[in-house]
């Protein structure tokens, strides 16, 4: 640890994790959407391998967020769940990935 | 639930799934070739422009078959999934287009040389022949090899070495055994299918189609 009483920098950089984005699956939500410009209902579901009650739960928290926007229409008459991530979810996406590499960097020493 | 949560992994699942894991573009590939081992022999059969417009006729349907079936048949069962224009995304998809028009390119200009019709051998320019067909493994090797590494699909890399050398395999043939019909060529594309029915028969079973969750 550095300093006498002082908390390791790589510990503190990690308790200011965004705890939404942190959670495994609502990450790999995010990843997903991170990689293109939107995508389905099903095919979020077919990459993250989650299962549909699963999905459904952390897409509400993270629409609760602000991190993704949800739009519900028709394909024909198919009904059809259109999933994008907003600036403020790609922002946290970012901001997730440079909190986790400087932790990970201090942590190394 | 995956286990994993590396971007580049996930990347590369998303790619996979929305191009590779359905086996259309492996039949399609497939067939281009076929078509391309069976090509002296129509040629004889036609004659050279109307072998050509038969050539890029079926090549025409069987782009939009593809893009039907991805539409009506794969979309259903995996999503859909619009691509993002980063700048890294745009340059793989136009070093694709490039490589792709290349490519297509040196085999109209292969397939309309005289030397290209079995019945009518050079045989001064048979070393010429061959290294130009060398260059091609090379070309076709690489090419696969990047795309396979750009696109995170493993079997890319054996069908580039491989369509190459049956390539070089099927010249030699022709020009020291009078062989017509490029059969190495033939059996490389057949490969190619058999992966591609094997990829699309795994894909029905695996993504039934589905009614949209909330």
């Amino acid at each position: 640890m550095e300093g006498s009483t002082g908390i390791d920098p790589g510990v503190r950089d990690l308790a200011e994790v965004d705890r939404l984005v942190h959670e495994p699956a609502r990450l790999m939500i995010l990843m997903v959407l991170y990689t293109v410009e939107s995508a389905d209902f099903t095919f979020v579901l077919n990459v993250t391998e989650l299962t549909d009650g699963n999905l459904s739960s952390h897409l509400s928290k993270l629409e609760a967020a602000g991190y993704v926007e949800i739009e519900k229409g028709y394909a024909g008459k198919k009904p059809r769940t259109r999933l994008r991530l907003t600036a403020e979810g790609r922002g946290a996406v970012e901001r997730y990935r440079g909190t986790m590499q400087k932790a990970l960097q201090n942590l190394a020493g | 639930m995956s286990k994993t949560t590396d971007l580049r992994q996930i990347q590369r699942r998303t790619n996979q799934l929305m191009n590779f894991e359905d086996g259309f573009w492996d039949l399609l590939l497939g067939c281009i070739f076929m078509m391309l081992a069976i090509y002296p022999v129509t040629r004889e059969l036609l004659g050279p422009v109307w072998n050509l417009v038969l050539f890029l006729s079926v090549l025409a349907l069987l782009v939009a078959a593809e893009l039907l079936l991805r539409r009506y048949v794969s979309g259903p069962r995996i999503g859909y999934a619009q691509p993002r224009r980063s700048p890294k995304l745009r340059l793989v998809l136009v070093f694709t287009i490039l490589m792709v028009l290349i490519t297509f390119g040196l085999v109209l200009v292969t397939l309309l040389s005289p030397e290209s019709v079995p019945s009518a051998p050079v045989e001064a320019s048979a070393g010429r022949s061959y290294l130009v067909e060398l260059i091609v493994v090379l070309f076709m090797g690489g090419l696969f090899s990047a795309l396979g590494y750009l696109y995170g699909v493993t079997r890319l890399y054996f069908y580039g070495w491989m369509l190459g050398l049956a390539n070089l395999a099927s010249v030699y043939m022709v020009h020291n055994a009078g062989w017509t019909v490029l059969i190495p060529l033939a059996m490389a594309a057949g490969i190619i299918l058999l992966i591609g029915l094997v990829l699309l028969v795994r894909f029905l079973r695996k993504y039934p189609v589905r009614a949209e969750a909330d």
